[in-house]
């Protein structure tokens, strides 16, 4: 756990969304109306995780594997 | 209405060209018409509906008039109309324009505005013209109003929908909802009908009766009935807000006209005018109007009106004479506009009424399709219209002085003058396309007849040939009376005004009804155009009239609708039918195309009149001067989903039925944007194929688009003893390599908004760090998208940004599953807050044991074991099959289509063929095995499709050959998964301290009075004992052996910390000691039911010894 907490720093990145219609990337924050600022489109998609979301185990052999190298 | 071809351009058989010609996938530049066939009849009632329709509804809404401060102040509707669904006013957006995909991803409503004009005047004075919104009304997808209307599959394709969108639906919430279409009796065509119900409606009433369903333009619609009575004097019977009014006859036809009573007489007697006992019944009924003094038609009028006008509820300086006026106009043979067409129209019903009365004609069944038309969406949805319309008249009446308007806002179907008002709209699940499409094929009988203890409006009557398929009902509940219209059947939907048609009768020889005809009334047929009459027509001359019409109408010559439905019903001299020269151009009823010889082209042919016509089938059933029509194709009486059963004419006919059921329950590929909905729940099949073997109906429907099945190797072999009773095993190789693997994409909408009340800051997202989101969700307090969910894992959060405060909740399902996709959803003026997502969860689900499969003949099995390939049965060539199916399935169950289709499939793989496996291709003396047969031998293979096998466990060659070919296998829907139900400790009941029950919250199954009783019968006692007992609500009490009360023993008080006695009596509060006290183990509901008995005063002692 604690390795974990080392590896991914508590500052929050702000949320991106990508809209339903044009596509774009939106910056939504958590007062912000949902919306998108190219066409105004009200359906908002969360975007893919970028994290790995594989058990941790295999995250963490994974990132022995890379320090390896 | 291009029907005349349509039927043509039939495939001539299925071909692979999807797999070898490429160009599958590609957008095309129109949709595919067969396709968009299938939901005409909504699209285009509907159309007429907001068109057409809602014009004619704002002016049959009669003005509303009333006094305000001695004023008369009256209110009517001038125009309607209906507005295109678009975004709020004043939302900030590139498109204005609302679209269905929008809807469906946000879960809201696809509607429109309904604005009218409403004209005010006070005295008579107009005051000039109101626009006033009257609120959204829901718009049908695909037609008129809709924005996707006209639009090619790229452009649909862009707004995200399917290319091939048939439309037909609303969506409301989210969901699509169907208008069902209902079965109606036949408009303005008078049936005769005997209930002995009716006997109770009075004195002298019989139970004979001619009954008609007076419905106008506008579709409102009312019944009258004309009652015969002992007397011989007539009734008539109408409903007007709900209740019910006798009036008799005479003073009904005195009303309406002018006419001497003696001309009425000589009306009312046409045609037999030899029976003296009719003819004294017709004075003796004019005689009664006369003893009331009504000796002309303003007396009767003012007569009638005194004595309606109470329940009338029209403005008092309505004299007498207009209040009569018009009651006739709202209730009397609605359907016609002038009084004299009224007139002679009851004179008709009349003279049938006698006919029917003597037993000088048959009655018609209301139940036969011959006497019915459909509820059409678009009808309903008028009627609805119409009535919160003049609702809202009436509420502006109420609130007159603060002008509080009501709006319509949802479909909520409370008609008149209906049999129901709930059950109207479906859900169209896209469970798999067939389901889908069969939503908009079905036609239901009513809900009421659901509960009728008689069968005979189940029955499966010969007249329905051709509209109603016999094949593609359910079974059940629902038997006979959810039908389903066949795949050439339509419904007609557009009105031509038929002012032409009286001067065209005329000139073929048709006497008007105000003129004497050639020859005696008794010899000539009354000629009745949609419930009008309008003349007669001599006997000998009716055919010809009938023939020339029907050349018109085939050739479209002299303005005649190729949909006008012509019948002569002819004199037999025996007690048929009433006779007569019926026409009916109306909307609403059914029709299908057959081809006349005589012309050699197609005719629309409706219910009524197919009775009259013979029409044969193939080419050598035609006998010249007997046979005028031809069908089609000889499939023309099965269903679009009866279509897609191969070699259905090789199949005991229920198996045909129960792939019907089965072909609606089958994971298959149900739409191509997934991403783009929110359904609670959609199937998908992961390796979906065509199937080798189908009829060209199949590629017709273009149903490659949405396939549901595997081409499976299928063994018809007893083997393991793993496939008793229809279960069957899976080779485990196979599914391995994907066998049927599906999976589940199930949408939660999680609305802030309706879990927080009243707070507008509470919005999606964590606190930073916190340990019980333990970095599983998003700092947006939504799961990372591509994360597996377990059990107890965190699935949202919420903040309430003013306080500071978050809420977890967590994810409640045994099964993982995988975030599929989240989106994050505004309000319809685009200003919403975080606060509203539907998160798409995908659970996997491949073959498990007790997974259910069929084949496309109501051969259906549980997948009972996944057996190792190697072990598996295999041939010469080392092929292992992928199912093993067991061989007592067909005896039985007698399904020669299925062996058909395994011949035929492995020919097709042996060959490079997709065979065509419609329905009456093959016959006794062109026999289906023969030609399979060649085919397999031509591939080197055994000519019976059999094989010879070796045992995968020993390797020995078997005994018996075994038949093996390609069956194209379903999986159905019904999985474990979502089934099991295990227990072993877990919740209790708070009150009974007994298991709970409910598979959604691990309880356990009922342990019954029959289960109870099989365990006497077997003498386990101790079994039961544990089951009821242990298992159950066991509990310790404390019983008083003295008093034998449970209630009174109390434990002591608890000493005080310093006394040195730990233990704590149980004292009986009614004997007042403590050494008469047992415990016992009783069952704990026991104690409760013995507290609530000492609530009613009732003690239980019992006897402990």
């Amino acid at each position: 756990m604690d390795t974990q907490k080392d590896l991914q720093p508590p500052k929050q990145q702000p949320m991106i969304y990508i809209c339903g219609e044009c596509h774009t990337e939106n910056e939504i924050k958590a007062r912000d109306p949902i919306r998108c600022r190219e066409c105004g489109y009200r359906i908002m998609y969360k975007k893919r995780t970028k994290r790995c979301i594989l058990y941790m185990s295999v995250c963490v052999s994974k990132i022995e594997c890379e320090t390896m190298l | 209405m291009d029907f005349s071809t349509k039927w043509n351009s039939l495939p001539k058989g299925p071909s692979l060209k999807n797999l070898t010609e490429g160009g599958f996938g590609v957008i095309k530049e129109s949709q595919h018409e067969a396709v968009q066939d299938l939901t005409k009849a909504h699209i285009e009632s509907f159309d007429q509906a907001v068109t057409d329709g809602l014009s004619r509804v704002v002016q049959a809404i009669p003005p509303l008039e009333f006094m305000v401060k001695n004023e008369r102040v009256s209110l009517s509707f001038v125009e309607a109309t209906i507005y295109n669904p678009v975004v709020a006013k004043g939302s900030i957006c590139r498109e204005m324009r609302m679209f269905p995909a929008e809807c469906r991803g946000r879960r809201c409503s696809y509607k429109g505005k309904l604005v009218a004009d409403v004209n005010w005047s006070i005295n008579g004075v107009p005051k000039g013209i109101i626009k006033q919104s009257l609120g959204q009304v829901p718009i049908m997808v695909k037609s008129k109003l809709c924005n996707l209307r006209g639009m090619s599959p790229r452009e649909l394709i862009e707004h995200h929908e399917e290319a091939e969108e048939m439309g037909g639906y609303f969506i409301v919430n989210g969901i699509e909802k169907v208008i069902r279409m209902l079965i109606m009796p036949r408009r303005n065509y008078p049936i005769a009908m005997s209930r002995p119900k009716w006997k109770s409606r009075g004195q002298g009433y019989t139970h004979y009766g001619i009954s008609m369903h007076c419905v106008k333009e506008e579709h409102t619609a009312i019944n009258i009935t004309l009652h015969y009575l002992e007397n011989g004097t007539v009734m008539l019977n109408f409903i007007y807000q709900k209740e019910l009014f006798f009036l008799p006859l005479g003073f009904a036809l005195k009303a309406l006209v002018d006419f001497t009573d003696f001309r009425i007489y000589q009306e009312l007697i046409k045609g037999r005018e030899d029976n003296s006992f009719y003819k004294s019944c017709a004075t003796e009924m004019l005689r009664i109007v006369m003893e009331e003094g009504c000796t002309s038609r303003s007396k009767v009028l003012n007569y009638l009106g005194e004595r309606f006008r109470v329940k009338l509820s029209l403005p008092e300086w309505y004299t007498n004479e207009q209040c009569a006026n018009f009651l006739l106009d709202e209730c009397i043979c609605i359907h016609l506009k002038s009084d004299v067409e009224k007139f002679y129209l009851l004179c008709l019903m009349t003279r049938k009424l006698f006919t029917f009365a003597k037993q000088e004609c048959m009655e018609e069944n209301p139940d036969s399709i011959m006497c019915q038309e459909v509820l059409t969406p678009g009808q309903l949805y008028l009627m609805f219209l119409k009535e919160r319309m003049a609702a809202w008249l009436v509420s502006v009446k109420l609130s007159f002085d603060k002008k509080e308007f009501v709006m319509v806002q949802k479909i909520l179907f409370k008609c008149l003058g209906m049999l129901q008002n709930t059950g109207l709209s479906v859900v169209a699940d896209k469970l798999n396309f067939i389901r889908y499409l069969s939503h908009f094929r079905c036609v239901h009988r009513g809900a009421a007849f659901a509960k009728m203890r008689t069968t005979s409006v189940r029955k499966l009557l010969p007249e329905s040939w051709g509209f109603l398929c016999p094949v593609h009902t359910p079974d059940g509940e629902p038997c006979g009376l959810m039908n389903h219209m066949t795949a050439s059947c339509e419904i007609v939907t557009p009105t031509l005004p038929t002012t032409s048609l009286p001067a065209l009768l005329c000139s073929l020889g048709v006497t008007p009804v105000d003129g004497p005809p050639g020859q005696a009334y008794s010899d000539c047929y009354p000629v009745v155009l949609d419930g009008a009459v309008v003349g007669w027509v001599e006997t000998e001359l009716a055919p010809v009239v009938a023939d020339s019409l029907r050349r018109f109408k085939v050739l479209r010559e002299k303005k005649i609708p190729p949909w006008t439905e012509i019948v002569l019903i002819p004199k037999t001299g025996k007690a048929s039918l009433y006779p007569g020269l019926f026409l009916f151009t109306t909307p609403c009823r059914m029709v299908r195309p057959v081809r006349n010889l005589a012309l050699g082209k197609q005719e629309l042919i409706g219910t009524f009149e197919q009775l009259y016509i013979n029409v044969g089938i193939l080419e050598n059933e035609i006998k010249p001067g007997v046979t005028t029509h031809q069908e089609p194709f000889p499939h023309s009486m099965l269903s679009v989903v009866a279509n897609f059963i191969p070699y259905s004419d090789h199949n005991q006919s229920p198996r045909n039925m129960y792939q019907c059921q089965m072909g609606k329950q089958t994971m298959g590929f149900p739409l191509h944007s997934f991403t783009d909905r929110s359904d609670n729940k959609l199937y998908r099949l992961q390796t979906p194929q065509s199937p080798l073997v189908r009829p060209y109906m199949y590629d017709h429907y273009n149903l490659d688009n949405y396939p549901s099945g595997t081409n499976a190797i299928v063994a018809v072999i007893s083997y393991t003893g793993y496939d008793m009773e229809d279960a069957m095993i899976v080779n485990k190789s196979s599914w391995e390599r994907g066998f049927t693997h599906g999976c589940i994409y199930k949408t939660e909408l999680v609305d802030l908004s309706d879990k927080v009340r009243g707070e507008d800051s509470v919005v999606f997202g964590t606190k930073p760090g916190d340990p019980k989101v333990n970095e599983k969700l998003d700092a947006d307090g939504l799961p990372h998208i591509g994360s597996t969910l377990h059990y107890g894992d965190p699935f949202y959060s919420y903040v309430n940004l003013n306080t500071g405060q978050t809420f977890i909740s967590y994810y409640k399902s045994q099964e993982a599953c995988v975030v599929d996709n989240i989106k994050i959803c505004s309000n319809d003026s685009g200003s919403g807050r975080f606060k509203r997502v539907c998160i798409t969860i995908r659970v996997p689900r491949n073959p498990t044991i007790g997974d259910k499969f069929a084949s496309r003949h109501g051969q259906k099995g549980i997948l009972s074991r996944l057996w190792p390939a190697e072990d598996m049965p295999f041939t010469e060539s080392g092929m292992t099959p992928d199912i093993l199916f067991n061989p007592h399935g067909f005896p039985s169950r007698m399904t020669i289509g299925m062996l058909i289709e395994s011949m035929a499939g492995k020919s097709g793989a042996l060959h490079g063929l997709s065979h065509d496996a419609t329905p009456f291709t093959f016959s006794e003396e062109n026999s289906a095995l023969e030609y399979f047969g060649e085919m397999l031998r031509a591939g080197g293979y055994n000519y019976y499709g059999t094989e010879r096998l070796y045992s995968g466990l020993s390797g020995q060659e078997l005994e018996a050959d075994i038949f093996i070919g390609v069956v194209y296998y379903q999986r159905l829907r019904h999985m474990v998964s979502d089934k099991f139900q295990v227990r072993t400790t877990g919740a209790r009941d708070k009150v009974t301290n007994q298991p709970v029950g409910g598979r959604n919250i691990q309880g356990g199954i009922r342990f019954g009075e029959m289960e109870r009783d099989a365990l006497l019968a077997h003498g386990s006692s101790f079994l039961l004992h544990d089951r009821l007992f242990n298992c159950s609500d066991r509990s310790v009490a404390q019983v008083c052996v003295d008093c034998g009360s449970l209630l009174s023993p109390l434990l002591e008080k608890p000493p005080p910390y310093w006394s040195a006695t730990r233990h704590r009596k149980t004292v009986c509060t009614l004997c007042g000691k403590s050494d008469s006290i047992d415990s016992v183990s009783v069952p704990y509901v026991f104690r409760y039911f013995v507290a609530e008995l000492a609530a009613m005063n009732i003690k239980v002692k019992l006897d402990v010894k």
